[in-house]
């Protein structure tokens, strides 16, 4: 396993993963930090942290600009009849397995980068540099969210835990994509649902008056109100409960042996 | 002598259709044999059971004396094109073979190389294999099929695609391959290939094999 593993880290890690994981990383910071600064009041380091994400579009299409970093691998082998030559030389589900967890891996890695990287710029770079403009006489910081009661202790492990969580989910979703891959024969249909499941139960939450169980807000939980942490595992259950049920799904159709 | 491939009162269906009622036929090893038949007669299909990729209905097929489905899914050392050729669009053909031949670790750059060289391919070529003419993903077909020596080929029409020239090399090629000793099953739609190459020639007929040479 741990061989097949680092054959598809090596497939992965090609130029457009890198270019694209980079944009992803460092678009935000590059091109939307320079429009929000001076243009509103900011306190505190965080404070920018979280007006960055709110103004950027990782909020909105997050599922969405993960799918081009590895989701797709399945149904491109299997549209190019790759996997058909794969099958003499290895368990097909063992590599299956291991083109599953360096997806969900890759995802992990480049959306919690996403988080982390404007977040060590804002918080420790930029004080040493002076680009960011803070107001300094009337200090009347706003709640950042769900996650200042971490920033409460300290400053650093807010920084890491939002990103990890940020990072845990988008592992989460690419892994709904991927399995959506081997389940359903329209690669399109298959790695547009979690997007749309993410833009759907945004509206419908609004509609319902329960926005806090709303993916946007408990995935990157920064609503000028601080809500309850528990509520933010709400639909993550809900997100683990479609992977075991595709899981099983997959086993018991036998998905990936009869194709 | 014990036989290498042996299909047991094997019956098969395929999306409703009757392909095989009964069959039993063997095939021994160091030969090669030319399966001819119409379109969708059952070749292709016959080939996925030979390497353990589809079991039969009813019957069994047993692979160097071990019964697929029972001990083993998959039986060792099978090169095979069933289909049509597979790849990495946006790699290289050399890559393609790479990352095939990393599964098992059992070849080197230098044997991958050699073995491009064979079938007609150069391994300076950097162009992605999505951008490959038919008869250059035919070609790299045919060296992921060969390229770890393996015992059994399968190889359901090899020659689709290619020139004069690489027709003639191909053909040069499974014949040596034969000389060393491995068991080569093809399909062809040229008669020509057939008769050159093979030793034995079995039709799809009536739901069975008939032997013509």
């Amino acid at each position: 396993m741990k061989h097949l593993i680092s054959i598809e880290f090596k497939k992965a890690l090609n130029r457009r993963f890198i270019i694209y994981s980079l944009a992803l990383i460092f678009l935000p910071l590059i091109i939307i930090l320079p429009i929000m600064n001076g243009s509103y009041v900011f306190h505190r380091a965080i404070d920018v942290h979280a007006q960055l994400l709110t103004k950027s579009p990782i909020p909105l299409l997050f599922p969405l600009l993960l799918v081009p970093l590895y989701a797709g691998s399945y149904a491109n082998e299997k549209k190019d009849n790759y996997l058909q030559y794969v099958r003499p030389r290895t368990i097909i589900s063992e590599y299956v397995l291991a083109k599953g967890i360096v997806n969900a891996f890759l995802t992990l890695l480049v959306a919690f980068l996403m988080i982390f990287v404007p977040f060590l710029f804002i918080q420790y770079i930029d004080p040493m540099i002076g680009y960011i403009y803070y107001e300094t006489e009337f200090f009347n910081p706003v709640s950042i969210g769900t996650f200042e009661v971490v920033a409460q202790n300290s400053v650093l492990l807010y920084g890491i835990v939002y990103s990890l969580w940020v990072g845990i989910n988008g592992a989460i979703y690419m892994t709904i994509a991927y399995l959506l891959t081997i389940c359903l024969k329209n690669k399109f249909v298959a790695l547009s649902i979690p997007f749309l499941w993410w833009f759907i139960m945004n509206f419908v939450t609004a509609v319902l008056w329960i926005e806090r169980f709303s993916p946007v807000f408990t995935v990157f939980p920064f609503s000028i109100t601080a809500q309850p942490m528990w509520t933010i595992f709400i639909p993550f259950i809900v997100l683990i409960l479609i992977i075991v049920t595709l899981i099983v799904y997959i086993k018991k159709t036998r998905k990936v042996w009869n194709e | 002598m014990m036989s290498l491939i042996e299909l047991r009162n094997v019956s098969k269906s395929f999306k409703g259709l009757s392909l095989f009622e009964n069959l039993s036929v063997s095939f021994e090893k160091g030969k090669i044999y030319g399966i001819v038949g119409h379109n969708g007669s059952g070749k292709s299909v016959l080939f996925k059971m030979m390497c353990g990729f589809v079991f039969p209905d009813q019957g069994s097929v047993i692979v160097n004396g071990e019964e697929l489905g029972k001990n083993k899914r998959f039986p060792e050392n099978f090169g095979i094109i069933i289909d049509k050729p597979g790849y990495l669009g946006d790699k290289t053909g050399f890559e393609n073979l790479r990352y095939l031949a990393d599964i098992q670790n059992k070849i080197s750059d230098e044997k991958i190389k050699e073995i491009l060289e064979k079938v007609g391919l150069s391994h300076t070529i950097m162009q992605k294999v999505k951008n490959y003419s038919l008869g250059m993903k035919q070609k790299l077909a045919i060296a992921q099929a060969i390229m770890e020596d393996q015992e059994i080929l399968l190889l359901d029409e090899p020659f689709n695609g290619l020139d004069v020239d690489s027709v003639e090399n191909i053909r040069d090629l499974l014949k040596s391959l034969n000389n060393q000793g491995k068991t080569i099953f093809l399909t062809s739609h040229n008669n020509e290939d057939i008769d050159i190459l093979c030793d034995h020639v079995f039709r799809v007929r009536n739901y069975s094999l008939e032997q013509l040479k």
